[in-house]
């Protein structure tokens, strides 16, 4: 099963200015009063300091404080189905192209389409009073998603970007079937799926959507078996960056 | 007047995967496990509009908890509340959990300790960190630093403070008994030299962590 540890975000490597500083809260970050204050920091009379244990960086003019763990704030929500449905609840749309109005059938049907326990990819309407959610899948490229694997990763690693998607391998592109028996074949590619890693011993790397079709595909030199081997391990994670570094992402 | 340095600190971080942040501490034979949630959601009716709501549930060894506990859960809170910059989270809850392994004397200080180190471990903005010690006034006038359970018991006064790491002044102060004004201010002062020692274990302990990833 996929390896989960968490891992700091490295600066980009063309703006590191300092040597990484480590402060607790409450340490003097500076008393320049040129700097424009980060997450991790606040003002006190013209003192600069950290409220979170972290190491300091600096990009430009800006001082932040980057902790060893934060939360994640997304707006995409790739989660699990609800538990129980009710009309004032989950506003679920069909996920076909028609748009139809709601009517007490559809909800009587809608067991055909999603159970308890499955994935969907839906982007989040609206945020009740409560706290919870209204969701819809009225674009094509949400929905539920089929046979695949969820890999769980430390929220500390995924890359913010506007917009964040589920990954498509090989195999999921296959037109969308109940569920058969999986042959070897298609077994592979989502058994490569949890050998991504963001190991912090092997190198550091987001999580966007390029870097693991990037690390899927430089995976492909080997077997799977051989990629059990954490030296093979090391070596997709260092082809997969090299890749990205030359198109700059990184 | 008989002085002694605070027990042997150990601290674990990270070991619960539910909280945002936890941590185990212990002072000697005394350990206790923190557990925190926030910023995380809270009922309309504790809610506060400009700031977060300070919850802690503190959990006695044996036994449900009761009016003594009820004071210890005051106790943390307001030393929390002191240096958590609860004004970045507003209508949010922030849930401590501290959970009695083993009393052996100092175990308001050491709660406090294990909080620290947990808020630290969940990343909530801190004003600064806080450093908690005991101390007890025997019979015979003599104030000992961390005392165990068997010299707190025998004492005539037992005292805890808990002080800011940037200026070391007086966050938390609380009594047991009786001392006059010249023994309180011998035991601060002692309480003050003797936290020395724990901001340097945060700061080490911080430092360790760091350097593994």
């Amino acid at each position: 099963m996929a390896e989960i540890r968490r891992i700091r975000i490295k600066p980009p490597s063309e703006k590191a200015a300092e040597v990484n500083r480590l402060v607790t809260p409450g340490d003097t970050i500076t008393s320049d009063s040129d700097y424009m204050r980060g997450h991790g920091t606040y003002f006190e009379d013209t003192k600069l300091l950290a409220s979170v244990a972290g190491v300091v960086e600096t990009v430009n003019k800006l001082i932040h404080v980057n902790p060893l763990k934060t939360r994640y704030n997304g707006e995409v929500v790739m989660s699990s189905s609800v538990e129980s449905w009710s009309a004032d609840v989950v506003i679920c749309e069909s996920t076909r192209r028609e748009l139809r109005r709601r009517s007490a059938k559809d909800e009587l049907n809608m067991r055909k389409y999603l159970q308890e326990g499955d994935l969907v990819s839906a982007e989040v309407q609206s945020v009740y009073g409560d706290g919870s959610l209204s969701l819809h899948t009225r674009n094509l490229k949400y929905g539920k998603l089929g046979q695949g694997m969820l890999v769980k990763v430390s929220p500390m690693v995924v890359k913010r970007s506007k917009t964040h998607m589920q990954t498509s391998l090989r195999c999921q592109h296959h037109p969308r079937q109940q569920r058969i028996h999986l042959d070897q074949s298609h077994r592979e590619p989502a058994g490569r799926h949890p050998q991504r890693w963001f190991h912090p011993e092997f190198g550091e790397c987001d999580a966007f959507d390029t870097c693991i079709l990037y690390t899927y595909e430089s995976s492909m030199r080997y077997t799977i078996t051989e990629l059990l081997v954490p030296e093979k391990m090391e070596n997709v994670v260092e082809w997969t960056l090299q890749r990205l570094e030359q198109e700059g992402a990184v | 007047m008989d002085e002694s340095s605070i027990r042997e600190i150990t601290s674990e971080q990270t070991l619960l995967s539910q909280p945002d942040g936890s941590s185990n501490y212990s002072q000697g034979d005394s350990t206790v496990m923190v557990g925190i949630y926030g910023p995380a959601d809270i009922k309309q009716s504790k809610e506060q509009m400009d700031r977060a709501t300070v919850e802690v549930i503190f959990k006695p060894k044996i036994g449900l908890a009761g009016v003594r506990e009820k004071a210890m859960e005051t106790m943390i809170s307001n030393t929390c509340q002191a240096i958590v910059i609860t004004t970045m989270h507003p209508r949010s809850s922030i849930t401590i959990v501290v959970q009695v392994i083993q009393d052996a004397g100092s175990l308001l200080s050491c709660c406090i300790n294990a909080v620290c180190m947990a808020l630290m471990d969940a990343g909530i903005s801190m004003k600064c960190l806080v450093a908690a010690v005991s101390c007890a006034i025997t019979d015979e006038g003599a104030v000992i630093v961390d005392p165990t359970l068997k010299v707190t018991e025998d004492a005539s006064a037992v005292l805890h403070f808990a002080f800011d790491s940037t200026e070391k002044h007086l966050v938390l102060s609380s009594t047991h008994g009786s001392c006059t004004t010249d023994q309180y201010m011998s035991c601060l002062k002692s309480c003050q030299d003797a936290c020395d020692k724990l901001f340097e274990f945060y700061r080490t302990s911080a430092e360790r962590r760091f350097s593994k990833t």
